[in-house]
Protein backbone atom coordinates (compact mmCIF):
# COMPACT_ATOMS: atom_id res chain seq x y z
CA UNK A 1 0.00 0.00 0.00
CA UNK A 2 1.25 3.51 -0.83
CA UNK A 3 1.19 6.11 1.85
CA UNK A 4 -0.97 9.07 0.90
CA UNK A 5 0.98 11.44 -1.37
CA UNK A 6 4.07 9.25 -1.48
CA UNK A 7 3.89 8.89 -5.25
CA UNK A 8 3.92 12.64 -5.67
CA UNK A 9 7.51 13.03 -4.44
CA UNK A 10 10.24 13.36 -7.04
CA UNK A 11 13.63 11.96 -6.08
CA UNK A 12 16.95 12.77 -7.68
CA UNK A 13 20.30 11.22 -6.78
CA UNK A 14 20.60 8.60 -4.07
CA UNK A 15 20.89 8.15 -0.34
CA UNK A 16 24.43 6.86 -0.73
CA UNK A 17 25.57 9.37 -3.33
CA UNK A 18 26.89 12.89 -2.69
CA UNK A 19 23.49 14.44 -3.09
CA UNK A 20 19.89 13.44 -2.63
CA UNK A 21 17.02 15.65 -3.73
CA UNK A 22 13.35 15.47 -2.83
CA UNK A 23 10.74 17.64 -4.50
CA UNK A 24 7.23 17.69 -3.14
CA UNK A 25 4.31 19.90 -2.40
CA UNK A 26 4.25 21.10 1.18
CA UNK A 27 0.87 22.24 2.50
CA UNK A 28 0.95 25.90 3.46
CA UNK A 29 4.45 26.49 2.11
CA UNK A 30 3.99 25.76 -1.59
CA UNK A 31 6.38 23.53 -3.46
CA UNK A 32 9.55 22.43 -1.69
CA UNK A 33 12.85 21.35 -3.22
CA UNK A 34 15.06 19.74 -0.59
CA UNK A 35 18.73 19.31 -1.34
CA UNK A 36 20.45 16.89 0.98
CA UNK A 37 24.21 17.40 0.69
CA UNK A 38 26.26 14.54 2.03
CA UNK A 39 29.66 14.48 3.66
CA UNK A 40 31.57 13.56 0.48
CA UNK A 41 30.39 16.67 -1.32
CA UNK A 42 30.86 18.85 1.75
CA UNK A 43 34.38 17.56 2.30
CA UNK A 44 35.23 18.10 -1.36
CA UNK A 45 34.16 21.73 -1.10
CA UNK A 46 35.82 22.13 2.31
CA UNK A 47 32.63 22.93 4.19
CA UNK A 48 33.64 21.81 7.66
CA UNK A 49 32.63 24.56 10.09
CA UNK A 50 29.58 26.69 10.72
CA UNK A 51 31.34 29.66 9.09
CA UNK A 52 31.73 27.69 5.87
CA UNK A 53 27.95 27.47 5.43
CA UNK A 54 28.14 30.87 3.76
CA UNK A 55 29.69 29.13 0.75
CA UNK A 56 26.62 26.96 0.26
CA UNK A 57 24.97 29.23 -2.36
CA UNK A 58 28.02 28.99 -4.62
CA UNK A 59 28.09 25.24 -4.10
CA UNK A 60 24.39 24.74 -4.85
CA UNK A 61 23.86 27.05 -7.79
CA UNK A 62 24.23 26.62 -10.68
CA UNK A 63 26.13 23.34 -10.57
CA UNK A 64 23.79 21.33 -8.38
CA UNK A 65 20.47 23.06 -8.93
CA UNK A 66 19.16 25.24 -11.70
CA UNK A 67 16.17 25.60 -13.98
CA UNK A 68 16.90 25.25 -17.67
CA UNK A 69 15.03 24.96 -20.93
CA UNK A 70 16.01 23.67 -24.33
CA UNK A 71 16.97 26.27 -26.85
CA UNK A 72 14.71 24.94 -29.60
CA UNK A 73 15.87 27.45 -32.22
CA UNK A 74 19.50 26.46 -31.77
CA UNK A 75 18.58 22.78 -31.72
CA UNK A 76 16.51 23.11 -34.90
CA UNK A 77 19.37 24.86 -36.68
CA UNK A 78 21.74 22.10 -35.62
CA UNK A 79 19.40 19.27 -36.64
CA UNK A 80 18.62 20.76 -40.05
CA UNK A 81 22.30 21.35 -40.66
CA UNK A 82 23.26 17.81 -39.66
CA UNK A 83 20.33 15.66 -40.83
CA UNK A 84 18.63 17.83 -43.47
CA UNK A 85 14.94 16.95 -43.84
CA UNK A 86 15.26 14.18 -41.22
CA UNK A 87 16.12 16.85 -38.67
CA UNK A 88 12.53 18.13 -38.59
CA UNK A 89 11.29 14.67 -37.66
CA UNK A 90 13.77 14.44 -34.78
CA UNK A 91 12.76 17.91 -33.62
CA UNK A 92 9.06 17.05 -33.59
CA UNK A 93 9.71 13.84 -31.65
CA UNK A 94 11.93 15.72 -29.19
CA UNK A 95 9.23 18.36 -28.67
CA UNK A 96 6.67 15.65 -27.94
CA UNK A 97 8.91 14.56 -25.03
CA UNK A 98 9.32 18.09 -23.68
CA UNK A 99 7.39 17.42 -20.46
CA UNK A 100 10.53 15.86 -19.05
CA UNK A 101 13.93 17.34 -19.76
CA UNK A 102 15.52 13.97 -19.09
CA UNK A 103 13.41 12.28 -21.78
CA UNK A 104 14.31 14.93 -24.37
CA UNK A 105 18.04 14.68 -23.68
CA UNK A 106 17.93 10.91 -23.74
CA UNK A 107 16.03 10.92 -27.03
CA UNK A 108 18.54 13.31 -28.59
CA UNK A 109 21.49 11.23 -27.39
CA UNK A 110 19.93 8.11 -28.91
CA UNK A 111 19.43 9.94 -32.19
CA UNK A 112 23.06 10.81 -32.69
CA UNK A 113 23.04 14.28 -31.14
CA UNK A 114 26.12 14.19 -28.90
CA UNK A 115 26.31 16.33 -25.75
CA UNK A 116 22.73 17.61 -25.98
CA UNK A 117 23.22 19.60 -22.77
CA UNK A 118 24.83 22.30 -24.94
CA UNK A 119 21.32 23.22 -26.10
CA UNK A 120 20.18 23.97 -22.56
CA UNK A 121 19.72 27.59 -21.57
CA UNK A 122 19.26 28.70 -17.95
CA UNK A 123 15.95 30.36 -17.15
CA UNK A 124 15.88 33.89 -15.71
CA UNK A 125 14.11 32.62 -12.60
CA UNK A 126 17.47 31.25 -11.44
CA UNK A 127 18.34 34.80 -10.47
CA UNK A 128 15.48 34.82 -7.95
CA UNK A 129 16.88 31.61 -6.43
CA UNK A 130 20.36 33.13 -6.26
CA UNK A 131 18.89 36.16 -4.50
CA UNK A 132 17.01 33.92 -2.06
CA UNK A 133 20.18 31.97 -1.27
CA UNK A 134 22.15 35.20 -0.74
CA UNK A 135 19.39 36.53 1.51
CA UNK A 136 19.55 33.36 3.61
CA UNK A 137 23.34 33.67 3.98
CA UNK A 138 23.00 37.30 5.06
CA UNK A 139 20.38 36.45 7.65
CA UNK A 140 22.10 33.32 8.92
CA UNK B 1 19.48 28.24 -75.76
CA UNK B 2 21.23 27.28 -72.55
CA UNK B 3 23.66 30.16 -72.93
CA UNK B 4 20.72 32.57 -73.17
CA UNK B 5 19.08 31.26 -69.98
CA UNK B 6 22.26 31.20 -67.90
CA UNK B 7 22.23 34.89 -66.77
CA UNK B 8 18.59 34.55 -65.61
CA UNK B 9 19.42 31.38 -63.65
CA UNK B 10 22.40 33.10 -62.04
CA UNK B 11 20.15 35.96 -60.95
CA UNK B 12 17.61 33.59 -59.38
CA UNK B 13 20.33 31.68 -57.48
CA UNK B 14 21.90 34.95 -56.34
CA UNK B 15 18.57 36.22 -55.02
CA UNK B 16 17.89 32.93 -53.21
CA UNK B 17 21.34 33.04 -51.57
CA UNK B 18 20.78 36.65 -50.49
CA UNK B 19 17.43 35.75 -48.84
CA UNK B 20 19.02 32.80 -47.05
CA UNK B 21 21.90 34.95 -45.80
CA UNK B 22 19.46 37.61 -44.52
CA UNK B 23 17.43 34.97 -42.70
CA UNK B 24 20.58 33.55 -41.12
CA UNK B 25 21.70 37.04 -40.06
CA UNK B 26 18.34 37.84 -38.44
CA UNK B 27 18.47 34.59 -36.46
CA UNK B 28 22.01 35.38 -35.32
CA UNK B 29 21.06 38.91 -34.28
CA UNK B 30 18.32 37.62 -31.96
CA UNK B 31 20.21 35.18 -29.71
CA UNK B 32 18.29 32.04 -28.99
CA UNK B 33 18.93 32.35 -25.25
CA UNK B 34 17.03 35.64 -25.34
CA UNK B 35 14.12 33.88 -27.00
CA UNK B 36 14.04 31.38 -24.16
CA UNK B 37 14.41 34.14 -21.58
CA UNK B 38 11.60 36.29 -22.93
CA UNK B 39 9.31 33.26 -22.99
CA UNK B 40 9.74 32.77 -19.25
CA UNK B 41 10.36 36.33 -18.14
CA UNK B 42 6.93 36.51 -16.47
CA UNK B 43 7.88 33.55 -14.24
CA UNK B 44 10.93 35.36 -12.93
CA UNK B 45 8.72 37.61 -10.82
CA UNK B 46 6.65 34.63 -9.69
CA UNK B 47 9.67 33.06 -7.99
CA UNK B 48 10.37 36.22 -5.99
CA UNK B 49 8.73 34.70 -2.93
CA UNK B 50 11.29 31.89 -2.80
CA UNK B 51 12.48 31.19 0.72
CA UNK B 52 15.59 29.22 1.61
CA UNK B 53 15.75 27.37 4.91
CA UNK B 54 18.26 25.13 6.57
CA UNK B 55 16.09 22.10 7.18
CA UNK B 56 18.29 19.48 8.77
CA UNK B 57 21.84 19.15 9.96
CA UNK B 58 23.69 16.04 10.95
CA UNK B 59 27.09 16.10 12.66
CA UNK B 60 29.38 13.58 14.28
CA UNK B 61 31.63 14.65 17.07
CA UNK B 62 34.33 13.49 19.40
CA UNK B 63 33.41 13.35 23.11
CA UNK B 64 35.26 12.29 26.25
CA UNK B 65 34.62 8.62 27.04
CA UNK B 66 31.39 8.01 28.87
CA UNK B 67 30.10 11.58 28.46
CA UNK B 68 26.32 11.93 28.38
CA UNK B 69 24.54 14.47 26.17
CA UNK B 70 24.47 17.87 27.88
CA UNK B 71 21.45 19.95 28.76
CA UNK B 72 20.78 22.66 26.16
CA UNK B 73 19.41 26.15 26.67
CA UNK B 74 15.98 26.54 25.13
CA UNK B 75 15.48 22.80 24.74
CA UNK B 76 13.89 20.20 26.97
CA UNK B 77 14.71 16.50 26.96
CA UNK B 78 11.63 14.64 25.87
CA UNK B 79 13.09 11.17 25.78
CA UNK B 80 16.35 9.38 26.54
CA UNK B 81 16.08 5.74 25.66
CA UNK B 82 17.80 2.58 24.49
CA UNK B 83 17.67 2.05 20.73
CA UNK B 84 17.50 -1.45 19.39
CA UNK B 85 19.81 -2.29 16.51
CA UNK B 86 18.09 -1.28 13.25
CA UNK B 87 20.25 -3.42 10.93
CA UNK B 88 22.76 -6.25 11.31
CA UNK B 89 25.37 -3.66 12.31
CA UNK B 90 24.55 -2.08 15.64
CA UNK B 91 25.63 1.58 15.91
CA UNK B 92 24.49 3.70 18.85
CA UNK B 93 22.81 2.17 21.87
CA UNK B 94 21.06 5.27 23.16
CA UNK B 95 19.34 8.34 21.80
CA UNK B 96 18.46 11.48 23.70
CA UNK B 97 15.68 13.56 22.16
CA UNK B 98 15.29 17.29 22.73
CA UNK B 99 12.51 19.64 21.74
CA UNK B 100 12.68 23.39 21.52
CA UNK B 101 10.52 25.36 23.95
CA UNK B 102 9.82 28.06 21.35
CA UNK B 103 9.21 26.16 18.09
CA UNK B 104 9.11 22.65 16.68
CA UNK B 105 12.87 22.15 16.36
CA UNK B 106 14.01 18.70 17.46
CA UNK B 107 17.41 17.28 18.26
CA UNK B 108 18.31 13.59 18.26
CA UNK B 109 21.55 13.03 20.16
CA UNK B 110 22.86 9.50 19.63
CA UNK B 111 25.51 8.29 22.04
CA UNK B 112 26.96 5.16 23.65
CA UNK B 113 28.51 3.81 20.47
CA UNK B 114 28.55 0.07 19.81
CA UNK B 115 31.51 0.08 17.41
CA UNK B 116 34.95 1.55 18.02
CA UNK B 117 35.17 3.11 14.57
CA UNK B 118 32.10 5.27 15.19
CA UNK B 119 32.43 8.79 16.57
CA UNK B 120 31.18 9.03 20.16
CA UNK B 121 28.29 11.35 19.28
CA UNK B 122 26.00 11.61 16.28
CA UNK B 123 23.65 14.56 16.41
CA UNK B 124 20.72 15.29 14.11
CA UNK B 125 19.04 18.69 14.29
CA UNK B 126 15.66 18.85 12.55
CA UNK B 127 14.24 22.31 11.97
CA UNK B 128 10.76 23.62 12.41
CA UNK B 129 9.17 23.53 8.94
CA UNK B 130 8.15 27.16 8.96
CA UNK B 131 11.29 28.75 10.41
CA UNK B 132 14.28 26.59 9.51
CA UNK B 133 17.38 26.28 11.65
CA UNK B 134 18.94 29.42 13.04
CA UNK B 135 22.62 29.94 13.66
CA UNK B 136 21.92 30.33 17.36
CA UNK B 137 20.26 26.91 17.58
CA UNK B 138 23.18 25.22 15.84
CA UNK B 139 25.75 27.02 17.97
CA UNK B 140 24.01 25.84 21.13
CA UNK B 141 24.67 22.28 20.02
CA UNK B 142 28.13 22.76 18.54
CA UNK B 143 29.37 24.51 21.70
CA UNK B 144 29.45 21.07 23.29
CA UNK B 145 31.19 19.37 20.37
CA UNK B 146 34.91 19.15 19.73
CA UNK B 147 36.33 18.04 16.38
CA UNK B 148 32.90 17.86 14.83
CA UNK B 149 32.25 17.05 11.18
CA UNK B 150 29.15 17.66 9.08
CA UNK B 151 27.54 14.50 7.78
CA UNK B 152 24.50 16.01 6.11
CA UNK B 153 23.28 19.50 5.38
CA UNK B 154 19.78 19.75 4.06
CA UNK B 155 18.74 22.98 2.38
CA UNK B 156 15.07 23.52 1.54
CA UNK B 157 13.92 25.93 -1.15
CA UNK B 158 10.26 26.79 -0.76
CA UNK B 159 8.54 28.19 -3.82
CA UNK B 160 5.38 29.98 -2.76
CA UNK B 161 1.89 28.72 -3.73
CA UNK B 162 1.56 31.47 -6.38
CA UNK B 163 4.86 30.58 -8.04
CA UNK B 164 5.06 28.67 -11.31
CA UNK B 165 7.06 25.88 -9.71
CA UNK B 166 5.28 22.60 -9.21
CA UNK B 167 5.93 18.92 -9.86
CA UNK B 168 5.47 19.19 -13.64
CA UNK B 169 7.67 22.26 -13.82
CA UNK B 170 10.48 20.52 -11.94
CA UNK B 171 10.27 17.51 -14.26
CA UNK B 172 10.36 19.79 -17.26
CA UNK B 173 13.05 22.25 -16.23
CA UNK B 174 15.03 21.26 -13.14
CA UNK B 175 18.59 20.05 -13.35
CA UNK B 176 20.43 18.75 -10.30
CA UNK B 177 23.93 18.38 -11.65
CA UNK B 178 24.56 14.84 -12.77
CA UNK B 179 21.91 13.37 -10.48
CA UNK B 180 19.15 11.62 -12.31
CA UNK B 181 15.56 11.22 -11.35
CA UNK B 182 14.86 7.98 -9.59
CA UNK B 183 12.14 5.85 -11.06
CA UNK B 184 9.13 5.25 -8.82
CA UNK B 185 9.88 1.67 -7.89
CA UNK B 186 6.86 0.87 -5.78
Amino acid sequence: MHKQGEMRVLYYGGRKSDKFVRCYSKPGLGFRVELELHSGLLRHHQISTLEDLRYLPQLIQPKHFQFVDLDWVKLKRYLVHKFGAGGHQILVCAQSRARSIRWVLRYLRKNKVPNPHRFLAPLPMNEAITRALSRWVRQF
Amino acid sequence: MYAAELPTLNLVIGEALRILAEKERSETQAPSSLTVHSKYSHWACLTEGTVVRLDRLQVVSWAPPGHKPPSLDGFVVTRDSFVRSQTTTSTYARCCQYKSVTDDTKIYWQYSRRKGWLKPWKITIVADDSTGLSRDQIERVLDHCRFYRFLTIEVALDFGPQSAVNREFVKRHAQFGKSRRRAQTR
